[in-house]
């Protein structure tokens, strides 16, 4: 009887060290060999789809010392800023005259971003990706 | 992120099933069921989850590469373990929750690294003196003097002695280059390796060597070196081969194991045999004869492994090590700092020399000497140093995605 069981499960415990084995592949696809591609970036949400690569502080808005300049007019000079600590990126309004909003709700204080929030900034429409 | 984080989670969660899959066949094939195995499997899920969860969460990047690779090596050694004999496993157990411990420790504290690799002097003086006083003070066991044993506790300190090599060579050569600092540094390395030669410690002795030749090139650049080293240890085998006997025996087996099967060339050849017994797919676990394999809880649990799961799940074994040395290179390169590319080439060449040298010695592709294969084989001190160089690594690397 162990034989028989011990003879299946050597197929099963194989195919589990590969199927291991390809995963890890995947991830090291994704984020580099170590780690390095683990970079956050935001997309337009137009027809344009232009990422932004985030940085440790990226402030946006429509002046030209901006990090992400967007050229809109109901975009302020400074508007908003995304910033990076241990735990990951939040965004904050810098008191713009319209206000930013996360999954269409205006944010008061500081936001922790999750994987595909839409940020609106004035008008425009942006989406976080990590 | 995301996308990576789901394919971390299947990696948990396969190495959960193959983890219960191989305990519950450990279980049952005692007779009358013995619930003992399920319950070390599912301790070993619990300190691998808590592991988990720490990388993800807390090591800034949420990086985990490194903790899930070298956990499912521990596994596979620990299900071997437990199959050879119960009583290491349950030691191993320990040494292995102390390991993950330690690794995650390290990788949070070793970025105040600069404090630790300030004073070289001192580093390269302990190493030496630990092993003066192994010559000293230290036991015989299997052939070689290289255990001390400390109120009670048996360690080997030539495993301790390669952090303390590789963080003092690491400071040494960040800021001397120059060739009369490599001669300097060359007599540090013989003085080790002469250390290492007198407790008949062959394999650890070779380690020190190709590692301390991989330092040179790697701080000067200038292929010369190398080759001489090479050339030096082409000149220290010869002579070693003709003075000392113990040295005659393993190479005369590596030539011809045929020749005295139950005699010199004992381990090899049952080495030999297990690996071929296996074949492609292995004989399953628990129906191998690891009973006829010498030291097979430690040099030799490659040979049971591939015997039990078959040449695919050895070769898996070894992309897996392939996997994290290539890491650690690929992360010395991109680095600027001249410090931390020696640290992670120097440590990652340790371990993939020593993985070589037992692979190979097992496999009979080159003589064999006895060294612990590391993650996969049973030893205090061998489970600690290579989660201490894991951590070492992983905290430079993470330092390195942070800089960008």
């Amino acid at each position: 009887m162990y034989e028989f069981l011990a003879g299946l499960f050597k197929w099963i415990l194989a195919s589990l060290v590969y199927f291991f084995l390809f995963h890890t592949i995947q991830v090291i696809r994704l984020t580099g060999w170590y780690g390095e591609k683990a970079n956050a970036y935001l997309i337009a949400n137009d027809e344009s789809k232009i990422k932004y690569e985030l940085k440790g502080n990226n402030v946006i808005g429509r002046g030209q010392g901006c990090d992400i300049v967007l050229n809109n007019q109901f975009v302020s000079l400074r508007h908003a800023v995304i910033t990076k600590n241990w735990q990951g990126y939040y965004i904050e309004d810098l008191k713009s005259s319209n206000g930013t909003m996360v999954n269409r709700r205006f944010i008061k204080k500081r936001k922790k971003l999750k994987d595909g929030d839409i940020i609106t900034i004035g008008p425009i429409k942006l989406t976080y990706r990590s | 992120m995301t996308r990576a984080s789901r394919h971390y989670k299947v990696m948990l969660f396969t190495l959960y099933l193959f983890l219960i899959i191989c305990f519950s066949l450990l279980a049952i094939k005692s007779d009358p069921f013995d619930p003992k195995p399920i319950y070390m499997g599912l301790g070993y899920m619990a300190i691998i989850t808590i592991g988990f969860i720490t990388m993800r969460i807390f090591a800034l990047n949420g990086d985990a590469m490194l903790f899930m690779l070298s956990n499912f090596l521990c596994g596979i050694g620990l299900v071997m373990l437990y199959r050879v004999d119960e009583n290491l496993a349950y030691r191993q157990f320990i040494w292995i929750t102390g390991g993950i411990a330690l690794f995650i420790v390290i990788t949070f504290l070793f970025k105040y690294y600069g404090q630790v690799m300030s004073n070289y002097k001192l580093l390269a003086f302990f190493s030496l003196a630990l092993l003066a006083v192994t010559i000293i003070f230290g036991k015989e066991h299997g052939g070689s003097t290289n255990w001390l044993k400390i109120g009670g506790i048996q360690f080997q300190p030539s495993e301790f002695v390669k952090i303390l090599f590789c963080l003092a060579s690491a400071s040494f050569l960040k800021d001397h280059k120059e060739q009369k600092d490599v001669i300097i540094y060359t007599v540090f390395v013989l003085m080790v390796v002469m250390l290492l030669f007198i407790q008949k410690d062959l394999g650890m002795a070779i380690i020190f060597f190709l590692t301390g030749m991989v330092f040179v090139y790697t701080a000067t650049g200038v292929v010369k070196y190398p080759a001489i080293g090479l050339a030096m240890l082409a000149i220290g085998g010869g002579a070693s081969y003709f003075m000392f006997s113990h040295v005659r025996v393993r190479f005369e087996a590596w030539l011809n194991p045929w020749m005295d099967v139950p005699g010199k060339s004992y381990q090899i050849v049952q080495s030999l045999f297990a690996i071929g017994a296996g074949g492609l797919f292995g004989s399953g676990l628990g129906l191998g004869h690891p009973e006829y394999i010498p030291a097979v809880e430690t040099d030799l649990i490659y040979s049971i492994t591939v015997e039990e799961f078959g040449l695919l799940v050895g070769l898996a074994i070894i992309i897996i090590y392939l996997l994290i040395f290539v890491r650690a290179y690929l992360s010395a390169m991109a680095s600027e700092k001249t410090a931390k590319q020696l640290l992670l080439t120097g440590i990652s060449s340790m371990l993939a020399f020593q993985t070589f040298i037992i692979i190979g010695g097992v496999t009979k592709f080159i003589p064999l000497t006895g060294v612990t294969l590391p993650f996969i084989s049973y030893g205090g001190s061998s489970i600690l140093t290579s989660f201490c160089f894991l951590g070492i690594m992983n905290s430079l690397s993470i330092e390195e995605v942070q800089q960008q």
